[in-house]
């Protein structure tokens, strides 16, 4: 029943691992002209150092994080896709709930995939260079990990809670407006961090409670959950919150597409 | 009794907003029949059949399949080919087979590619590359490549050239043949005409013929009297009670004929009419009949 969806994510998977796949290429091809050196103390730069200490797997999983969100928003709304034209999977046997489940669940796979497989192409390319010997993990490792695939799973669940139950065609529209709205609301709580708009900024804060990229930004060099987010509510400081709101919220934004999309009419 | 139906609709009306689409339609279909539904665009037909089939949920009323409203699993032994295309664009027809090979427990592969040579066919061009009429052909396929025991079409010849519409009969006729039954909508009265053995017609969302087709034809005659020059006054013809209506069309004249049409032919024979004929009414004329104005319920029989 989930054959076409199947067939969506290899197609998807091959334009990702083709444009991921051309840019690793081009990274490498560069970084192995006869004058390009590293310096790996601060994770990517460009300029000749003798002082090479670590790369943190953090830096780098925040990275790909960026390629996995990017991938997840893509195939994000895969049940609105159905649904100019949903006849052909509504008069197949098996429920509707159960389908939209196991799109949802291939989906996921994709996700992790895109993720491996963006992890595995920065791991090549410093294996090119020499420099796997440098990567290290340490306590910011776990949580960039989790978060990483936290707020690509949250942007992913939100974009089908709002997508599944509109007519077929619009989903492109809503990610495209989902990916403005969060650079803006971001934008919006940072600028007025300062102080002077306390109100304004608690409501942005508070929105930004549902913002992907909030969640994201809150990286730092110290990984996330070490220091209170000036974008989001003091409520959701520390790792563990910012895990539970991510996962929480993308769960919960599968079921309610889940929940639209079974009642959708045609 | 529900279970001896394959299909029973049941004081069915769907409303969307203040405006009523259909109004308590009641209509039943039995084990291995072919039930054609017909009527003008807008008279509610695709909407009986998604709500029929739970792609939209009805206001009131009951709709059951052999007994049971519609479940997932119902989908093992019904198919239904929508009026617009569902198929995916971006696959080819060997997808969409492979597609319904994963779907459905009861595929059938040979039966599958004896559909594909028929209409023939290629199975590496995606769909998105085919004609309407081609796609509908693929949806065909699609449909009776499971041999299910009930097929809801709705449009089923809609693009396609006049050998595929008479192929698309040959099929529904030979499932029927086989124990399927088939409810199907068609603008084309005289497919419908040859393969349905009941026809329903629907008006603004209202049931206003239902019956055999037989029955249907058998219940008025249609005097038809040919004339040498332009047609004569009939004196007291239009308002015969014996006659529902008249038509003049140059040197014809046609009576639709309630009862006693062989006293209404010898009537006109008076006229020195070059031929005077008792037809059976067609379908078109009664579709034609049915739709052109405000005619009460017509039954037809069992």
């Amino acid at each position: 029943m989930t054959y076409a969806q199947v067939l969506r994510l290899r197609r998807a998977l091959l334009v990702y691992g083709t444009v991921v796949g051309g840019l690793f290429l081009i990274v490498v091809l560069f970084g192995h002209l006869p004058n390009a050196t590293f310096d790996v103390e601060t994770t990517f730069g460009h300029h000749a150092t003798k002082s090479v200490s670590s790369i943190n797997l953090s830096g780098l999983l925040f990275f790909t994080g960026w390629v996995t969100i990017i991938f997840a928003t893509v195939i994000s709304t895969s049940l609105n896709r159905e649904n100019d034209g949903v006849e052909m999977v509504w008069t197949k046997p098996i429920a509707r709930g159960r389908l939209a489940f196991w799109y949802i669940a291939l989906d996921f796979g994709a996700i992790l995939v895109a993720y491996a497989f963006a992890v595995a192409l920065c791991v090549l390319a410093l294996a090119s260079f020499g420099l796997l010997k440098y990567v290290s993990v340490d306590g910011r490792t776990i949580p960039t990990l989790v978060i990483g695939l936290g707020v690509a799973f949250m942007w992913y669940g939100l974009l089908q809670g709002l997508s599944s139950w509109q007519r077929g065609g619009r989903g492109g529209m809503v990610i495209g407006l989902s990916w403005a709205a969060a650079f803006v609301l971001t934008s919006l709580a940072g600028a007025t961090a300062g102080g002077g708009l306390p109100l304004l900024h608690s409501l942005f804060t508070a929105l930004d409670v549902v913002n992907p990229v909030a969640y994201f930004s809150s990286y730092t060099l110290s990984g996330y959950g070490a220091h209170a987010s000036p974008v989001l509510p003091q409520a959701l400081a520390g790792t563990l919150m910012r895990s539970v709101a991510t996962w929480g919220i993308g769960i919960l934004g599968c079921a309610a597409a889940i929940a639209g999309w079974k009642r959708l009419e045609v | 009794m529900s279970s001896t139906y394959a299909i029973a609709i049941r004081d069915f009306t769907k409303r969307y907003g203040s405006f009523e689409a259909v109004s308590n339609l009641t209509l039943e279909v039995e084990p291995g029949s072919i039930c054609g539904l017909l009527g003008p665009n807008g008279s509610g037909k695709t909407t009986t059949f998604k709500c029929l089939l739970n792609l939209a949920r009805a206001t009131f009323g009951t709709m059951q399949v052999e007994g049971a409203p519609v479940q997932p699993a119902t989908f093992e032994e019904l198919t239904y080919v929508p009026e617009r295309s569902a198929l995916y664009e971006w696959l080819t027809l060997a997808d969409h087979l492979e597609f319904n090979r994963r779907s459905y427990r009861k595929y059938d592969a040979k039966r599958a590619d004896e559909l594909v040579n028929l209409f023939r066919l290629e199975r590496k061009k995606k769909v998105g590359k085919l004609s309407k009429g081609q796609q509908t052909a693929v949806a065909l396929i699609l449909a009776f490549s499971i041999r299910p025991r009930i097929l809801v079409l709705d449009e089923p010849a809609s693009g396609l050239d006049p050998v595929f519409q008479r192929v698309v009969l040959d099929l529904l006729i030979e499932a029927a043949a086989g124990g399927a039954t088939i409810l199907f909508s068609s603008h084309q009265i005289g497919q419908v005409e040859r393969a349905a053995d009941r026809v329903a017609i629907l008006k603004n969302g209202k049931l206003i013929v239902d019956g055999t087709v037989d029955s249907l034809k058998g219940s008025e005659k249609v005097v038809e009297a040919i004339f040498d020059q332009m047609v004569p006054e009939v004196d007291g013809l239009a308002t015969d009670a014996r006659v529902r209506r008249v038509e003049r069309s140059g040197r014809i004249l046609r009576a639709y004929v309630k009862e006693d049409s062989e006293g209404i032919a010898r009537r006109l024979s008076e006229y020195a009419p070059k031929n005077v004929a008792v037809m059976d009414l067609n379908l078109e004329d009664i579709f034609i009949n049915a739709v052109g104005g405000e005619i009460p319920m017509i039954r037809g029989g069992e």
